[in-house]
């Protein structure tokens, strides 16, 4: 694996089992590790980190070991790596598609916009699916990931 | 007719404040389903007061919101789609220093503009 400017930094992990509770958990994880940096990248990892958990918490499979999340830091970039089994394949296709989608668009701010639109006309649909582009338009972050089913690793970066 | 709305609540970390009968304030953050999921009854019974007392824009001071999650930004949209189907308008006030004010917001205006205003505490407004 190629980690370019991260090749020298240190890999701190937390674990999210699927449980809602560790959300906060690895908010405050991300809080402590990002003290030392600028309050706009403090601000960008510490969403996008709660982002992640939430996602591991609703998402991640109950029967396996716990999903994890990895940061690696050098001044202000920053590189986060999350893994977890899936719940369902659909769950772990889903995320893959919108990993795409959002690599394609030229404006991900108006794949944001439909989102909510679609979430506006049917307040029924069960999944927000707003966390992913959350993470690229607000907290600026580069997003690819891997699946092979059950396992699915996302790997966010912010130059 | 008026709504019974206690004045003051605090839902986890996120705390609700009714300022004027035209105006509520949310402070804190709202991070849980469950915060997520009682405020939503909450801000139903807002738009009934708001119906109730027929009020043509409605303000909400959200410049002390410090964070929402992505699910919760559902009660917001929930919110102006009721406001947009009722003809009133919502006047959020926001902080533009904060990232998640200026991004998320301009989008929601964007979902109803005829139905969402958005004014920062710079306006004096707040």
């Amino acid at each position: 694996m190629n980690l370019g400017v991260f090749a020298d930094t240190v890999e701190n992990i937390c674990e999210v089992p699927p449980d809602r509770r560790d959300v906060a958990r690895a908010r405050a994880f991300a809080e402590r590790l990002m003290a030392q940096c600028s309050p706009a990248c403090r601000e960008a990892v510490t969403m996008a980190v709660q982002e992640f958990a939430e996602n591991l918490a609703k998402y991640g499979a109950w029967d396996t070991p716990a999903g994890t999340i990895a940061l690696r830091l050098t001044g202000d970039a920053v590189r986060i790596r999350v893994r977890n089994f899936v719940r369902t394949a659909e769950d772990g296709e889903q995320a893959r598609q919108m990993i795409e989608e959002i690599n394609a668009a030229a404006d991900v701010r108006v794949l944001y916009s439909l989102r909510q639109s679609e979430l506006r006309d049917d307040p029924t649909l069960p999944r927000g699916r707003l966390g992913l582009l959350r993470i690229a338009l607000e907290g600026g972050f580069r997003l690819s990931c891997c699946y092979e089913h059950p396992i699915l690793e996302i790997v966010a970066v912010r130059p | 007719m008026t709504i019974a709305i206690e004045r003051s609540v605090v839902i986890e970390s996120v705390e609700f404040e009714f300022v004027s009968p035209r105006k509520i304030r949310l402070s804190g953050a709202l991070m849980t389903n469950t915060a997520q999921d009682e405020l939503e009854r909450v801000l139903w019974r807002v738009h009934c007061h708001i119906l109730t007392l027929n009020i043509a824009a409605f303000m909400v001071d959200v410049t002390l919101l410090n964070f929402v999650t992505s699910s919760a930004l559902r009660v917001f949209i929930n919110w102006i789609s009721r406001a947009e189907r009722a003809r009133y308008k919502l006047v959020f006030v926001t902080d533009p220093t904060v990232t998640w004010h200026r991004l998320n917001f301009s989008v929601l205006k964007s979902l109803s503009p005829q139905s969402v205003e958005i004014r920062t505490s710079q306006d004096g407004t707040g």
